[in-house]
């Protein structure tokens, strides 16, 4: 396959689209009337690109002068406006020039796969289908593949695979319906939220309190996901269904209120023109007032009732339906519409249940399938419900629910098998071959993941595996933090994987990877005056450091999501690594006013000093890095800071890594791969390098830009990079290195500033600058 | 005690460091472009030039090993005509001016040539292996306070306003904009060829980079603050890192008969001081009294100033503590505009000070500035066409 691909239009969707091909390493050919600026890319936020160098993959192309290359490309998908005529001059436009093995694919959100197609000479058409990403292209998971009539299964699996592996999609199969599967149900919900908030009176930003977190949907709940998607947009794709689904019992519904055609018209767009429904003024973000027609501040509301619907979603349910609370009635309201459209469409949108869910976790990053949610409630006593309601003319329309719905007891199997209406069967998880390095995929319903067969554990960790003589480690605080207990369990563990084992995974069954060392333990310890525990707690920190890196059986840490601060130092110290493109890794220890002392500064002056040449440049980002807590934005970033290796593999698809590791580790065991000794002294910068960089601190303290806490701080950090009190030049043992961590970690901790950054950052979740 | 006569003074145009035309240019180049120049319309001079004195504030890599003997004979002076390099960071090129009228005022020497170069493209303001001893933070840490953070010290300490800053800055532009005809008669072109994989590229640089006609009061008061979060001094209302050489030739009475050559300046006196480094910026309150007291000159004779901008806050203070006319200070903009190539700029200002007195029929000039770690240097010339 060649590394080539075309992407046509460079438009919102069309440019960050290109970018994640770029980040997947692919030559990237942009085809537009207004040639593509890479330099757009870099105002998106959240960025699109995962480095920005990456933009030189990026290559800006005419209709006029390059079409010639698209017949190089394995892949050209057409992301031009949404109108059927300029879609048509675009197709006859690059039809001479494709290859004979390119797909084409469209990324259209609301035409029919089948009409496009139809613009297509019929040699192309078996070779054309729809790829649906979803906005930011790089962050949502789900892309819906929607074949064309014509085209042939094996490109589609192909494609599937593509999708899936290189660039780290969940691929949802839909059918060529208006809006496909995400979209319809999606915005319907929407369209509901809308519809019955009007109805009862609740005011928007009380319809974002219920509809974000709360019901394990995204923060930006309803109107801030509008805002985001931005009015025009999704006015847009109601539009669409206005007019292509007319004979929907729903269709009277398919138009957004009046007060947001105004906001269009008056170009409160959204995020794309600075304002919207919500609206930034000074310090203070407004709601529009739909009554007042104007924005205002916003009121939380009480909504005590809802608390705890993830987790006993039941009962709140329960209480909800004898509640007069027009939150209550809200909730119900919305939930049963949404539940009644989308099983009354089930079957002209998707195979099954579990499309429909994947779709709209995929797409819309809601915890929770509508299906699933479904399931939990209780489906025959919600489908009574329904009915029920629906003769009380209570529902948005009378139609039925279908009969099907009535004739299972869930819409899942155990086994997370989705049911499929129009074959009356469940339906379980694709054969694509694909899916085989999914070792623990996606669950749906309340189907589990293989736990595998537990070797060790204890309050800390698990140690467990999957494949005979590979352990896996997993840490069961929460956000994986790491406390004493962690330690010791990582010491049992590891002891038992060296006689035992032939090699050991860090891997966690949900991210983040790490967020650090256990700061209310320390707290705990610091409070209580505790400070001989607290020497053994750093201690057994880089102790658990080295063994992880100088262990007899190999080490790999899989990372995926945050690695932070101690969670950073263990994938430094582990002899492999594996890291999902969307890793966030940093030492930012700073941040709460201590310093890497998990054996983090001394792998960062070993690194400087492995380089060779000139070891003070080579620290220099590095010092930047912990001094200003930086967190990378991915994977590869990850590997430029140097926080692993070069060589070190970055996967697309997060389900993959565990797969991924344990080839790893299988590569370490057959290669009879050895752990570096230690011991090995360290080359440093020295003190006239220490005093270049305490320069450097004392220019930032003078110009304000840091407190004199930071100083001490950075510092420390400082002295330990370069092994600030020996001349340049000189090998000065690890030890010294773990000495200093340790001793200006104690240091700091006694401090009552750094006490206080520690209590802010666990009351707040953000750093504190005294 | 014999007179010091100019009767050459010739400079590159000033380039812009990292984006400009002699971004790859090295610092040898630069000066043998000049020192060739200069001696250009009377080559009959070289064999009697009696040493060549470089001013350059970060001798090493490209403009380390002496420069000043490397670039002589790269200019295609012979063997026997020797050089050597000077170093008082910004008052480099002044100092080696000073230097080399001093050698010729004592009778030591005849006919002798004195300049300045640096490429701030090549070396960075600290050098390439910034090192500190543990005994500079013990007894003066001081010393390694950042240019910027002194000039903020000095905008503080002699209560400059941002706005004041700006405003000087933005004439330092207009000035700068508005002399482009008469830099021509001290500016010698350059024309570099550059190797690129596309092929060789050849451009002939002739005007100064850095005057920027776009530049407004609003745009200049928009930049944030460079070096201190709530202070007062921008990438706006500071010098630029430039890149540039500039040479003068200096000779006796006996020199200008022997060779029928027309002086166009004399030297008359050069004093230096030192100042508190946290504020070395205010350097030249010190040295412009001295200067003026050995050369027994009062401030109002003086015509033409050239005060270099290392930063608008610095230039502000000494001109009105100094109490210097504004109007005869860089009447045809200074460094903020011009670009301040460290140890060149002394070489420069004396350049483009002793052509204005011939061009402007002028009497006396005076060339000054701060220098870093805290010192303040002035140099006076009295046209004598």
């Amino acid at each position: 396959m060649s590394q080539k691909v075309a992407i046509l239009g460079s438009g919102v969707m069309g440019a960050q689209i290109a970018a994640h091909f770029a980040n997947a390493q692919y030559e990237v050919y942009v085809f537009d009337i207004n040639p593509l600026n890479p330099t757009l890319l870099s105002k998106i936020n959240p960025a699109p690109l995962a480095l920005p160098s990456f933009a030189a993959s990026l290559i800006p192309c005419s209709y006029q002068q390059n079409l010639s290359i698209l017949k190089e490309c394995f892949l050209v998908v057409e992301a031009v406006s949404e109108k059927m005529d300029v879609k048509n001059q675009v197709y006859q436009n690059i039809s001479p020039y494709l290859g004979p093995q390119t797909i084409i694919a469209s990324n259209t959100s609301g035409l029919s796969i089948t009409d496009l197609g139809q613009l297509l000479p019929e040699t192309l058409r078996q070779r054309f289908c729809g790829v649906h990403f979803f906005n930011p292209p790089r962050y949502l998971p789900l892309v819906e593949l929607i074949p064309s009539p014509w085209i042939a299964p094996f490109l589609l699996d192909e494609l599937e695979g593509f999708l899936t592996s290189r660039l780290g999609k969940n691929v949802v199969r839909a059918f060529d319906t208006p809006n496909f599967i995400a979209n319809r149900v999606g915005v319907f919900s929407i369209l509901s939220i809308l519809h019955h908030a009007e109805k009862l009176g609740i005011g928007l930003d009380v319809v974002d309190q219920i509809t974000g977190s709360l019901l394990g949907r995204p923060k930006s709940a309803t109107f801030r996901t509008m805002d985001v998607v931005g009015l025009d947009t999704l006015n847009h794709v109601v539009h669409t269904m206005d007019e292509r689904l007319t004979s929907d019992p729903w269709h009277k519904y398919y138009h957004l209120s009046e007060w947001i055609q105004e906001l269009i018209q008056k170009g409160f767009l959204g995020q794309k023109t600075g304002k919207g429904i919500y609206l930034k003024s000074g310090k203070e973000i407004l709601i529009y007032d739909v009554a007042q027609k104007t924005h205002r501040a916003q009121v939380p509301a009480s909504t005590a009732i809802l608390e705890g619907f993830l987790s006993q979603p039941q009962k709140v349910w329960d209480e909800c339906l004898k509640s007069k609370d027009p939150i209550a009635l809200f909730l119900v309201a919305t939930l049963r519409d949404l539940f009644h459209y989308t099983a009354f469409h089930l079957e002209s949108i998707a195979l099954n249940t579990r499309d429909v869910d994947a779709a709209i976790r995929g797409g819309f990053g809601w915890k929770l399938g509508i299906f699933e949610l479904w399931q939990k409630l209780g489906w025959q006593k919600i489908a009574h419900f329904i009915e029920e309601e629906r003769q009380k003319d209570k529902t948005m329309v009378k139609d039925p629910l279908p009969q099907w719905v009535l004739s299972i007891d869930q819409p899942y199997t155990a086994t997370g098998a989705g049911y499929c209406p129009s074959q009356k069967i469940f339906i379980g998880a694709s054969l694509h071959p694909v899916y085989k390095k999914q070792w623990i995929p996606e669950m749906f319903g309340s189907a589990k993941p293989d736990t595998g067969h537990t070797l060790r554990e204890n309050a800390g960790v698990k140690l467990w595996c999957l494949q005979e003589g590979i352990g896996i480690i997993s840490f069961k605080s929460k956000m994986n933090v790491i406390g004493l207990e962690v330690l010791e369990g990582l010491m049992d563990a590891l002891s038992y994987a060296e006689s035992h084992l032939n090699a050991v995974i860090l891997w966690q069954h949900q991210e983040p990877f790490s967020a650090g060392a256990n700061l209310i333990q320390a707290m705990e310890l610091v409070k209580q005056g505790k400070i001989n525990e607290m020497e053994r707690f750093v201690d057994l920190f880089q102790t658990v450091s080295l063994r992880l890196k100088h262990s007899s059986v190999p080490t790999v840490a899989a990372v995926s999501g945050l690695a932070l601060g101690g969670g950073c130092e263990f994938v430094m110290h582990c002899q492999k690594a594996v890291l999902h493109l969307e890793t966030y890794q940093g030492l930012v220890e700073v941040g709460v006013g201590i310093l890497p002392a998990g054996g983090g500064c001394k792998e960062l002056a070993r690194r400087a000093s492995d380089k060779g040449g000139d070891i003070f440049k080579n620290i220099q980002e590095s010092f930047m890095n912990v001094s200003m807590a930086q967190v990378s934005k991915s994977a590869f970033e990850v590997r430029k800071w140097g926080y692993v290796k070069e060589e070190t593999a970055i996967i697309f698809h997060p389900k993959e890594l565990l797969y991924a590791a344990h080839m790893e580790a299988q590569a370490l065991i057959a290669t009879g791969k050895r752990p570096i000794l230690p011991n090995s002294p360290i080359t440093v910068s020295g003190e006239g390098a220490y005093g270049a960089v305490k320069a450097q601190i004392l220019n930032m303290k003078e110009g304000g830009f840091i407190s004199e806490h930071d100083v001490k701080i950075a510092s420390a950090v400082a002295m330990v990079l370069t092994g600030g009190e020996f001349p340049e030049g000189a090998q000065v043992p690890e030890k010294w290195f773990l000495q200093k961590e340790r001793e200006f970690f104690l240091e700091l901790l006694s401090t009552e500033k750094t006490q206080k950054r520690m209590e802010h950052m666990l009351s707040t979740g953000k750093p504190l600058r005294n | 005690m014999q007179d010091a006569y100019i009767v050459n003074a010739v400079r590159t145009p000033i380039g812009k460091a990292h984006r400009g035309g002699f971004r790859n240019t090295s610092s040898t180049d630069l000066l043998a472009h000049v020192l060739e120049s200069l001696v250009k319309s009377h080559p009959e001079l070289i064999p009697s030039i009696e040493d060549v004195i470089v001013g350059c504030a970060m001798p090493e890599g490209e403009q380390g090993m002496n420069i000043g003997r490397i670039g002589s004979l790269l200019a295609g002076y012979p063997d026997h005509v020797p050089g050597f390099t000077v170093n008082r960071l910004c008052s480099s090129g002044l100092q080696a001016v000073a230097i080399a009228a001093d050698r010729v005022r004592l009778g030591e020497c005849d006919l002798i040539v004195a300049g300045g170069v640096e490429s701030m493209s090549l070396i960075p303001m600290v050098g390439n292996h910034p090192r500190f001893s543990p005994l500079v933070f013990e007894k003066k840490p001081e010393i390694v306070l950042g240019m910027g953070i002194t000039a903020e010290n000095v905008a503080h300490k002699y209560n400059v306003s941002r706005e004041d800053q700006d405003k000087f800055s933005l004439e330092s532009h207009l000035k700068a904009l508005a002399a482009k005809e008469e830099f021509k008669s001290e500016i010698v072109p350059m024309t570099i060829n550059t190797r690129t994989p596309a092929g060789i590229q050849q451009v002939t640089i002739s005007e100064d980079e850095g005057p920027r006609k776009d530049s407004t009061l609003e745009s200049l008061s928009q930049l944030k603050p460079a070096f201190s979060l709530k202070g007062s001094v921008t990438a706006g209302n500071s010098s630029q890192m430039s890149d540039g050489a500039a040479a003068v030739l200096i000779c006796n009475e006996k020199t200008l008969k022997k060779y029928n050559l027309t002086p166009m300046a004399r030297f008359l006196g050069f004093s230096i001081a030192g100042v508190p480094p946290a504020i070395m910026g205010i350097g030249p309150i010190l040295a412009i009294p001295k200067v003026l007291e050995r050369t027994g000159l009062k401030l109002q004779d003086i015509d033409w100033i050239e005060l270099n901008e290392a930063f608008a806050s610095q230039s502000l203070a000494v001109i009105r503590e100094v109490g210097l006319d504004p109007s005869k200070v860089n009447p045809l903009g200074g460094a903020i505009a011009l670009g301040h190539p460290l140890g060149a700029t002394g070489a420069i200002k004396t350049v483009t000070a002793v052509h204005a007195l011939k061009r402007r029929q002028q009497r006396y000039a005076m060339v000054t500035m701060c220098i870093g770690v805290g010192m303040g240097a002035a140099g006076i010339f009295e046209s004598v066409s």
